[in-house]
């Protein structure tokens, strides 16, 4: 992930500005205003690097694409409550330190294969803290991504006036 | 004090659905108008924010942030209360009411009301609806039949612009139809499997407020056909659908007799002691809390069944210390809904698998009218349900995997299987124990007591329910569906926004509030032509009656006023 794009770009993403908050540009911020919890620029790094290996970039997409994780930080502030934001922050915490399994290692310096490996041992997991917080990204990601002007307007997967209806469509 | 700024020859309290339609008829005939709306101005088009917006331009992708949610648990239940639409209800703390039972009223307080957000699904009433009361024996039977309001349907769907197929089913009588949005491959199987199987199950295209072929009126109108976004919950900019704002409100405004005044929470209508006659309404500024009187020679209450059931209640004289016209004591009684409890779904798997749906169906798919106790009584419940009925087929994202393979996955979405859905929509029993009441402890931020709500469902409601499920499960056998299975949600009454009665019609003053008219037995200026005026609710989405009788009302009104008795 490139944060420093991110940032530099001022998040102006589909949906509206996004303010930047004052600390925007402090090493320990995120790039984004939150309000309901705290991400440092480390916690963000980590999500990013998930972000892009559950969904990888083919290096066509948008910069809405590339900054998904941004949206996944905005959902969590504005559409999960307390307990999941903490379970957010607090597995994130744990990517980055890579102890939360015995074939886990600091994602953030990671190469690629291994990052793989890591996510798709994520996926696999059996319910705990870490499982969930994988889920919240995985389940934010995919919406971010499908309900992204990228796929909608760009690959046509959505009409905003269709105009017709037909009930014998021959598939 | 009177002067020529707060006289007028009408008052109209509220602007949506019925409103619109008491402006619209007063106006054209030359009364000059003012409109009363207790909220801020919606004009059409200019004030639909959302209307052209892409998923992608919502911050939250149309998904409502929990602090909302949380703040709203009424009117979060609402299924058109989302990110694109959550400006166009009333959240939860802006006028509060206490329930005596769970009751979620969903309310619309701005010029159009919930005109801007309803169903737009437009059956007619027969005759099995309004002798129903009667020949059931659980109302004061209706004072009006079919004949009595058919040519005013007619008046209505010409203007409003109606899609349906003239189907000939005497439970929906026909009337005046564009042509109707088709059934799907899925539900016309399953209309001739019932037509096959049953002499008395039918399933028709929905009639919907849709323009599906607009005729000269609707294009002098400034409407063009429906497009099919199905968004209709942020305003139209097409005029696809019917609102007030898009079609009775501008129609009025252009005679130039209309005066509209938003944000104008009624208080209380005045009485006249003297002339025995309603003389004007007491209104507060819903900004600066400043009351006003205005005043004219009659006033159609138009602020929505439970609204308009507070105005009266709330407006109290030396000779109606009860609430106005309140001789008979059941103002605020017999308040009914419809049951929307219970929901029958299945999968179908068979050769029309050849087929899919492209596009949108604005009219939402199928509608069966009323097969249960319309002839005779037949069960062990009285009267019986209409029924949402539709059939679809999305497509489908494997989302299981990781990677690359997600990624394609994601771009490469897979047809899924036909399922079919019926919605029960059930007619319940008016009660003098459902009802609306002040007990004068509590006011709202207007000084406006703030209104009790007792209403809930009986054991008739459970009972068909419960036959809901039965019949749908054994005409979905008979269709060959698979995987059937039922949900009863058992939602508080209020949810279904089809809350009818409090002020109700009847043909004896001693039982009823409103003649055959709508109009007030005890004060002849006065008429009250939404949902307030229901003596029983029938299954049918109500919009399209009230409409009807709100014309019809306005005509007699009319009338009465060129014969000098108003």
């Amino acid at each position: 992930m490139n944060r420093r794009e991110a940032v530099q770009r001022l998040g102006i993403l589909a949906g509206g500005i996004w303010l930047m908050k004052s600390c925007s540009l402090d090493s320990n911020g995120a790039s984004i205003e939150l309000d309901n919890y705290k991400m440092t620029k480390q916690l963000e790094e980590v999500l990013s690097a998930v972000v892009q290996t559950i969904l990888p970039l083919d290096g066509q997409e948008p910069e809405e694409i590339r900054n998904l994780h941004l949206f996944v930080m905005k959902m969590v502030d504005d559409c999960h409550d307390q307990t999941e934001q903490q379970v957010f922050t607090d597995s994130l915490a744990d990517l980055v330190k890579g102890e939360w399994h015995p074939q886990a290692k600091p994602f953030i310096s990671a190469p690629a294969e291994e990052r793989k490996r890591m996510v798709e041992l994520l996926n696999r997991l059996d319910d705990n803290q870490i499982k969930k917080c994988y889920e919240i990204i995985k389940r934010r990601t995919i919406q971010g991504y499908n309900n992204s002007a990228y796929l909608m307007k760009t690959k046509g997967t959505y009409e905003l006036i269709p105009g017709r209806y037909n009930g014998y469509a021959k598939v | 004090m009177k002067d020529k700024d707060n006289v007028f020859d009408a008052i109209v309290i509220g602007s949506g659905i019925s409103g619109g339609w008491a402006v619209k008829e007063l106006a054209e005939a030359g009364l000059k108008t003012l409109v009363l709306e207790r909220g801020r101005d919606v004009k059409h088009v200019k004030d639909y924010p959302t209307t052209n917006k892409y998923p992608f331009e919502f911050e939250h992708r149309l998904e409502l942030p929990l602090t909302l949610r949380a703040e709203n648990p009424i009117v979060s239940k609402c299924y058109a209360f989302n990110e694109d639409s959550a400006h166009f209800f009333v959240k939860d703390k802006e006028h509060p009411y206490k329930q005596q039972k769970p009751f979620d009223w969903i309310r619309g307080y701005q010029v159009g009301g919930k005109s801007l957000l309803w169903a737009r699904q437009t059956q007619r009433w027969s005759d099995f609806d309004f002798e129903g009361p009667s020949r059931d024996g659980f109302a004061v039977d209706w004072p009006i039949r079919y004949k009595d309001l058919a040519p005013w349907y007619d008046h209505v769907e010409k203007f409003v612009g109606i899609s349906g197929n003239r189907d000939g089913i005497a439970a929906i009588p026909d009337g005046i139809f564009q042509p109707a949005f088709p059934l799907n491959a899925v539900e016309e199987y399953f209309k001739k499997v019932l037509q096959e199987k049953y002499t008395d199950r039918h399933v028709v295209s929905a009639r919907c407020a849709h323009l599906s072929k607009p005729e000269p009126i609707h294009i002098a109108q400034g409407r063009v056909k429906c497009q099919h976004r199905t968004l209709c919950q942020r305003g139209c900019p097409f005029g696809g659908y019917f609102s007030s704002n898009a079609v009775t409100l501008p129609w009025a405004e252009k005679t130039g007799k209309m005066t509209l005044r938003p944000f104008s929470v009624v208080e209380s209508i005045i009485y006249d002691e003297q002339t025995q006659r309603a003389k004007g309404v007491r209104i507060v500024d819903a900004i600066t809390k400043e009351s006003f009187e205005y005043y004219a020679k009659i006033i159609f209450v138009n602020a929505g069944a439970i609204n308009t059931n507070l105005i009266l209640l709330n407006s109290k004289s030396k000779r109606f210390p009860n609430g106005l016209g309140n001789d008979s004591g059941v103002l605020g009684q017999y308040v009914a809904f419809h049951n929307y409890s219970t929901r029958v779904y299945a999968d179908y798997d068979g050769e029309l698998n050849a087929y899919k749906i492209d596009g949108r169906n604005p009219a939402g798919g199928g509608y069966m009218p009323r097969f249960r106790n319309l002839h005779r009584q037949e069960t062990n419940f009285l009267r019986g349900y209409a029924t949402g009925f539709g059939a679809s087929r999305s497509t489908y994202q494997d989302t299981s995997s990781t990677g690359r393979d997600l990624r394609d996955n994601l771009l490469n979405p897979k047809l899924g299987h036909w399922w079919v859905g019926a919605q029960m929509m059930g007619e319940t029993i008016p009660k003098s124990e459902n009802r609306v009441y002040l007990d004068g402890n509590d006011k709202d931020a207007w000084g406006v007591p703030l209104l009790n709500i007792a209403i809930g469902y009986d054991d008739n409601d459970d009972k068909m329910s419960r036959d809901f499920v039965e019949q749908f499960t054994e005409m979905y056998e008979k269709a060959g569906f698979i995987n059937i299975h039922s949900s009863t949600d058992k939602q508080a009454p209020g949810l279904d926004i089809h809350e009818m009665g409090g002020v109700r019609m009847g043909r004896d003053p001693k039982s009823s509030l409103l003649n055959e008219w709508n109009q007030m037995h005890a004060c002849k200026n006065v008429f009250i032509t939404d949902g307030a005026c229901m003596i029983s609710t029938s299954t049918q989405n109500p919009s399209l009656t009230f409409m009807a009788m709100t014309a019809r009302a306005v005509d007699y009104a009319l009338g009465e006023m060129k014969k000098g008795n108003l």
